[in-house]
């Protein structure tokens, strides 16, 4: 456990290292969410909001509050599969190759390496989010407790996500459709810019591949109703998920390390 | 002790013709029947033309590549079976400047990879300040990587080999691209791993200068097959080269001249006279070194020796012809590659 740990330490000090070199990163991190969040908002504003899916919503608030969990939840699923992407350059550098030179915990360095992308990417948005939150709901003291919990079940279902998507690469040098097939459908059927139920049932199916639709589920009653019971429905849906991702990432990390024992490609690019 | 056994690694490769066309399997038989043993302490070389299968073998052995056939041991912990233990005693430094974070610094660079070996962390720190004083960049060790030269990326890649204290390290072309004052200063570390430190190294390289100087042993690789084994020396003259010595003497009586083709019809040597302005030049090439047979002759005719050069033959020389021809182990490869034929049928 103990060594578990210092890996995941040191994955988050050397992202953090390797990112954080110019002021264009804090433009990414911080500048642009907030444009995609009111570009949202302000497309919804012209039209009647009583009518249409957001009727069961009471306020302008409650749609704010909608879209900046949504968003908080898609920057951090989109950051790891950025941070995925950034394999192919260890890759290149034969740093990937180096890291399997060590015998250090694989299943470690996997989720060392998505929990490292989190932190450092969403947490200025997320202080931003909190920033909002506060302020537009005036949060009573008691429901204070809600906005770690949401962050809490944000970062565990985007860090298990994170996994499968740097197994993913680990596997394959060809993986950069995933950014294609990810990006755009995950903002569309997780559920990101409107509620998930206003889909027809296909759309529904495809949501259900994505785990960030269910950590919506839970996270949005808790910060938009202030209900801890609404959310519940969500959890079983989200662990189940959860599971069946770390079960694949598990096998499939197997299966690379033994596939790179055999033809050595952890070093082709 | 590190001990390899008919290491064996086929390369399978999936073509495919087109876009959609058939798939075709072709094997690559990379290293074929390859058994080294090396010591701690000890300076191993493993030497061969570019494809040879020197890396391959550094791969297998370092646990990354998993052998096709054969075994591999060190200090007795099975290489198939235990791979992450032997990841733990081992370690590879590549030449060139990858395989570090260029936007790291050197420190961090050492700690992130030390802490893959899950290393404690008061001890991680003492050891990192030792390395980086063991290849002088303490001076540059806050600085980014990316501002380094070749040379102290270099010797960065020396550190990060070192960071698990490793038992046994394999150096593939430690020295590429590096200048001569470097070089040098990397083959005096290298030396000192050895010596100093008791660690048992694997060198492969293209300067064969540098094998020469460092290497007790050397194993000649050729189309994945060892070809070749001995002392530096044992291999260089183990080919058949000759040695040449060329003299100059201010004259040449007919006297001398029949004393010196006498010798050279015993030991069949080749001899060439050359008369020049001010002197005559001599020159014999035979397989023994003829020169102390040759001063004889000259001295007991009272002739003085103007110039004297010996060309002995080198173990750069001996590599070529290995590799690339030369009767006396054509019989070898040939050998080597029925075998192959053998193993992958
Ligand atoms: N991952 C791989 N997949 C398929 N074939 C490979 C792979 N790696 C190496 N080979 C092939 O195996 C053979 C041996 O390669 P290797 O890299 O071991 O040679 P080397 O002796 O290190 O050469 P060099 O001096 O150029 O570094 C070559 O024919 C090469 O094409
Ligand atoms: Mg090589």
């Amino acid at each position: 456990m103990k060594e578990i740990f210092q890996i995941v330490r040191a994955e988050v000090i050397k992202q953090h290292r390797n990112s954080f070199h110019s002021y264009g990163v804090y433009f990414t991190l911080l500048i642009w969410p907030i444009v995609v969040f009111f570009n949202a908002y302000y497309s919804y504003k012209p039209f009647n909001l009583s009518q249409g899916p957001w009727n069961t919503f009471a306020s302008q608030e409650d749609i704010i509050m909608f879209l900046i969990t949504g968003f908080l939840g898609y920057i951090s699923f989109k950051s790891l599969l950025q941070s995925a992407f950034y394999m192919g350059h260890e890759r290149i550098n034969g740093t990937l190759e180096t890291i399997f030179l060590t015998p250090a915990n694989r299943i470690a360095i996997i989720y060392g390496r998505a929990f490292g992308a989190l932190i450092e990417n969403i947490w200025m948005f997320s202080v931003f989010c909190v920033f909002v939150t506060v302020w537009i709901r005036r949060i009573p003291v008691e429901s204070l407790i809600y906005i770690p919990i949401s962050f809490i079940v944000l970062i565990v279902s985007a860090a298990v996500w994170g996994g499968l998507m740097n197994v993913i690469f680990l596997f394959s040098r060809d993986a950069s459709f995933l950014m294609a097939v990810f990006d755009e459908p995950m903002i569309l059927f997780s559920g990101v810019r409107m509620p998930t139920f206003v889909f027809p049932i296909w759309a529904k199916i495809i949501s259900a591949l994505f785990p960030l639709t269910y950590a919506l589920m839970i996270v949005r009653p808790l910060l938009i109703e202030g209900s801890l019971s609404a959310s519940l429905q969500g959890i079983y849906k989200l662990l189940i998920s959860l599971l069946l991702i770390v079960s694949l990432t598990l096998w499939l990390l197997k299966k690379a390390e033994k596939n790179a024992r055999k033809n050595g490609n952890f070093v082709f690019y | 002790m590190l001990i390899a056994n008919n290491l064996c690694k086929v390369y399978q490769l999936k073509e495919r013709k087109g876009l959609f066309g058939p798939k075709t399997l072709k094997e690559i038989m990379a290293v074929n029947d390859v058994s080294l043993e090396i010591k701690p302490g000890q300076i191993i070389g493993l030497l061969g033309i570019n494809g040879a299968g020197k890396t391959t073998t550094i791969k297998m052995l370092s646990a990354l590549l998993e052998p096709t056939s054969g075994s591999f041991s060190i200090n007795g912990i099975d290489g198939i079976r235990y791979p992450q233990e032997i990841k733990r005693i081992v370690n590879v430094i590549t030449g060139g400047e990858r395989n570090i974070y260029w936007r790291l610094t050197a420190r961090e660079n050492l700690e992130y990879f030390a802490s893959l070996y899950n290393l404690p962390r008061h001890k991680l720190n003492d050891s990192i300040d030792e390395l980086l004083e063991l290849v002088d960049l303490k001076e540059a060790a806050d600085m980014p990587v990316e501002r380094y030269s070749k040379g102290m990326k270099q010797r960065l890649q020396i550190a990060r080999g070192l960071v698990n204290d490793p038992k046994f390290l394999f150096l593939d072309e430690p020295t590429l691209g590096l200048d001569v004052a470097i070089a040098k200063e990397l083959r005096n570390h290298v030396r000192h791993l050895a010596e100093k430190r008791n660690k048992g190294i694997l060198l492969t390289t293209h300067y064969i200068t540098e094998a020469e100087e460092l290497c007790d042993w050397i194993y000649v690789i050729d189309k994945g097959c060892i070809i070749a084994t001995g002392t530096p020396s044992e291999l260089a003259y183990s080919t058949k080269m000759n040695t040449n010595i060329l003299v100059s003497i201010p004259e040449l009586t007919s006297g001398v001249k029949k004393e010196i083709y006498e010798i050279a019809k015993v030991h069949q040597a080749k001899i060439e006279f050359q008369e020049n302005t001010t002197d005559v030049s001599v020159s014999i090439s035979a397989q023994e070194n003829l020169t102390g047979q040759l001063a004889h002759i000259l001295t007991s005719n009272g002739l003085p020796i103007l110039h004297l050069k010996i060309i002995e033959p080198r173990l750069e020389d001996a590599l070529i012809q290995l590799s690339y021809g030369g009767d006396s182990i054509e019989r070898n490869i040939s050998n080597c590659e029925s075998r192959s034929y053998k193993a992958t049928s």
